[in-house]
């Protein structure tokens, strides 16, 4: 009885570990600094509050390619507003996404050749700040996705923030801010 | 019904603000993609059919800077006041046009290039060739070797930033010794790099020797111009006959003007 009891627990337990194991969400973002198209998942946490993804994006030659990029990002989601009966807008989340390009001219260290520190940042390492602003569209007939949502994001990255700062005068904040936009599904 | 009706309104004001938002950025596919739609093509050749079309005179005047990497202020500057001097045949860059090797610096460089009422040629540097800066310099400008004869001068623009290559040897010592020996129809020759050779860490030391024999042994050199140390340098530091002449960097908010007469060299210091 004691093992049976044991028994069910551990697949209740399994099933529970395996079902928190599957991503809350599925995406596919065009441009927005990580590939011309970018596929993406990931969780939300903390009653999501917090949403992270990892978007692994591709950029054909014929758009300025070709690139291969992996990228992570973790936003925050500070405020929802439901604006009708099914639709909630994210006016604005905001976080940090870091990109890494995959090719031999792209460093994460630099070659022994280079003295240490000759170049301060990483070639294949870009950091981003983003914002997100979106539209979700909550479904109640569509099996298990719950929600659809249609994202613009903005974002800039470490260098062009360099270049910014040491240029404020000739540059528009509105120079390094790049646009991307995407649909996701939750789950 | 109303609080609804305001939500909508609401609804309607976001998406609007967020339309005018898209207005004001581009999209961007990766820092390091090496074009976009808007980036221009083989400038360096568009800026020669310009320079073709200048009548010539006898005298070749220069405007001789490097290192635009990021100084983007003094860049607007130095457009302004080359654009006053009416006499200049031509704006050389002795390379590092960026500083991380991205696109978008390129174009911010090349943007405001593109108000010089006179041709600019980049030269490409170290700087220009990190991460995909080699791809997007050579779309955008053209060969990172290449040679033009313009009123009776040789302008041999070349590739010398050897620190940055493992997989051959920069400078290219078999193309610069052809392009140096066929000089049938000019009389000077000035090369253009951006790594001087006196550079002890950036220039292949194996090379060190060599190139400056090369040069001295070109009877009709008549200035050796590079970019990179980010001082104004004119002397002879191999003592064999050879002028070297390194360029101020923008941030030093001036440029070396060379008028070259009949073999002779004047100088004089611009500052903007």
């Amino acid at each position: 009885m004691l093992a049976l009891l044991i028994g069910s627990a551990d697949r209740n337990c399994c099933a529970q570990f395996l079902k928190n194991l599957v991503p809350d969400h599925l995406g596919v973002q065009y441009a927005g600094s990580i590939g011309w198209v970018s596929v993406g998942t990931g969780y939300d946490l903390f009653r999501s509050r917090i949403r992270t993804g990892l978007h692994y994006g591709y950029l054909p030659k014929d758009f300025g390619g070709e690139l291969h990029i992996l990228s992570a990002s973790v936003y925050c989601q500070p405020l929802k507003i439901k604006v009708a009966k099914a639709f909630t807008i994210h006016p604005l989340d905001i976080g940090i996404k870091s990109a890494y390009h995959f090719g031999d001219q792209f460093y994460l260290n630099w070659p022994e050749r280079f003295p240490r520190g000759y170049y301060w940042w990483k070639s294949a390492l870009r950091l981003h700040l983003a914002t997100e602003s979106s539209v979700t569209r909550e479904l109640k007939n569509a099996g298990s996705i719950k929600a659809v949502t249609g994202y613009i994001e903005l974002n800039t990255n470490d260098l062009y923030l360099v270049s910014y700062v040491l240029n404020p005068t000739v540059l528009a904040i509105t120079d390094i801010i790049k646009i991307g936009c995407g649909i996701r599904i939750h789950f | 019904m109303r609080r609804q009706c305001e939500l909508q309104t609401e609804f309607l004001c976001w998406i609007f603000l967020l339309l005018l938002l898209t207005g004001c950025g581009s999209f961007e596919f990766s820092p390091n993609q090496v074009s976009d739609k808007d980036s221009p093509r083989d400038l360096n050749s568009k800026n020669l059919i310009k320079l073709f079309a200048n009548p010539t005179d006898d005298t070749v005047t220069v405007v001789f800077v490097g290192d635009s990497q990021r100084w983007y202020d003094e860049l607007d500057r130095f457009v302004e006041k080359v654009n006053t001097l009416d006499d200049v045949d031509l704006v050389l860059l002795a390379g590092d046009v960026s500083d991380f090797g991205l696109l978008q610096e390129f174009e911010w460089v090349t943007g405001r290039l593109g108000h010089l009422k006179k041709p600019y040629i980049g030269v490409v540097g170290n700087h220009d060739l990190i991460a995909n800066g080699e791809k997007v310099f050579t779309r955008m400008f053209g060969p990172t070797d290449f040679s033009f004869v313009y009123d009776s001068v040789k302008f041999i623009c070349h590739n010398t930033n050897s620190l940055e290559y493992s997989n051959r040897k920069v400078p290219d010592m078999t193309w610069l010794s052809r392009e140096l020996s066929g000089t049938e129809d000019a009389a000077y020759i000035v090369t253009v790099s951006h790594v001087p050779p006196f550079s002890p860490l950036e220039f292949d030391r194996e090379l060190a020797e060599s190139y400056p024999l090369l040069l001295s042994r070109t009877p009709k050199m008549l200035l050796s111009l590079h970019g990179h140390v980010h001082q104004h340098l004119d002397f002879y530091p191999f003592e064999d006959g050879i002028r070297y002449m390194t360029s101020y960097a923008f941030n030093q908010n001036a440029f070396v003007l060379l008028k070259m007469v009949n073999g002779r060299v004047f100088k004089s210091i611009v500052g903007y």
